[in-house]
């Protein structure tokens, strides 16, 4: 791709995605999609924005201080920043799944089952299709579709905090 | 400090955490967490708990 066709796609995803919010923003005007949370989730949340933030900071830093030590990695730059966004992320995610905040008041479980099913459907195509195809034998790990098996292995890493919270609950509620 | 005259006073009306909750408006790790004393409510989560189990503030949450 020559220089004109990258800033283009850059520009064009960063447009896409501001049009992206606005058009959410309007859609739930009346706050229907918004997740209700409760005032100790409230609490939660914002503490764990808060770990999320430093995480996301310190591991920037410590990239930014790799690089200009011009250490290189073995996979994509692109992708060592995926990497560090995820894991600032699951920070957020593993404080409020591990004090009870995942759920919202209004949050349909059932729905976000589905989608949650479809995500992991979605990442986990491009890696069979990659390997089904020969390529991984082939041209070995580079041949897969990293992002995906890394968002995979992020959501995987969600799904087992979840399920051992909720043996820890329902442990608690047998002693209860 | 654990909460026992909450969990009493819910136990009395015969209500689960999740029932309890649900009248008042919030989840049920709140409510398990404030009779635990994992959690300190504000004054409106104490009147709506107080409400929904027909006690007063003094009779749940006064030392």
């Amino acid at each position: 791709m020559n220089a004109v066709a990258s800033y283009g796609m850059v520009f064009g995803l960063m447009i896409g995605l501001v049009i992206a919010v606005i058009l959410l923003k309007f859609a739930n005007k009346d706050h229907r999609f918004k997740t209700q949370y409760d005032e100790r989730q409230e609490s939660i949340k914002g503490r764990g924005y808060k770990y999320s933030f430093y995480t996301l900071a310190c591991l920037e830093a410590a990239l930014a201080i790799l690089e200009v030590g011009d250490i290189s990695f073995g996979i994509e730059r692109y992708l060592v920043h995926f990497i560090v966004l995820l894991i600032s992320f699951a920070v957020l995610c593993v404080h409020s799944i591990w004090n009870g905040t995942y759920w919202g008041l209004n949050n349909n479980r059932k729905r976000y089952t589905a989608i949650i099913v479809i995500a992991i459907a979605l990442n986990l195509i491009p890696v069979i299709a990659s390997i089904a195809n020969g390529t991984l034998a082939k041209e070995g790990f580079n041949s897969l579709p990293l992002l995906n098996v890394i968002v995979l292995i992020w959501m995987a890493v969600i799904g087992i905090c979840a399920l051992v919270k909720k043996a820890f609950d329902t442990k608690e509620n047998e002693e209860d | 400090m654990k909460n026992l005259r909450l969990k009493a006073a819910r136990a009395g009306k015969d209500l689960s955490q999740d029932q309890l909750a649900s009248l008042c408006g919030v989840s049920r790790q709140t409510i398990s967490a404030i009779e635990k004393g994992d959690y300190n409510p504000t004054i409106n989560l104490c009147i709506a708990i107080c409400k929904a189990l027909d006690k007063t503030l003094d009779e749940l949450f006064w030392e």
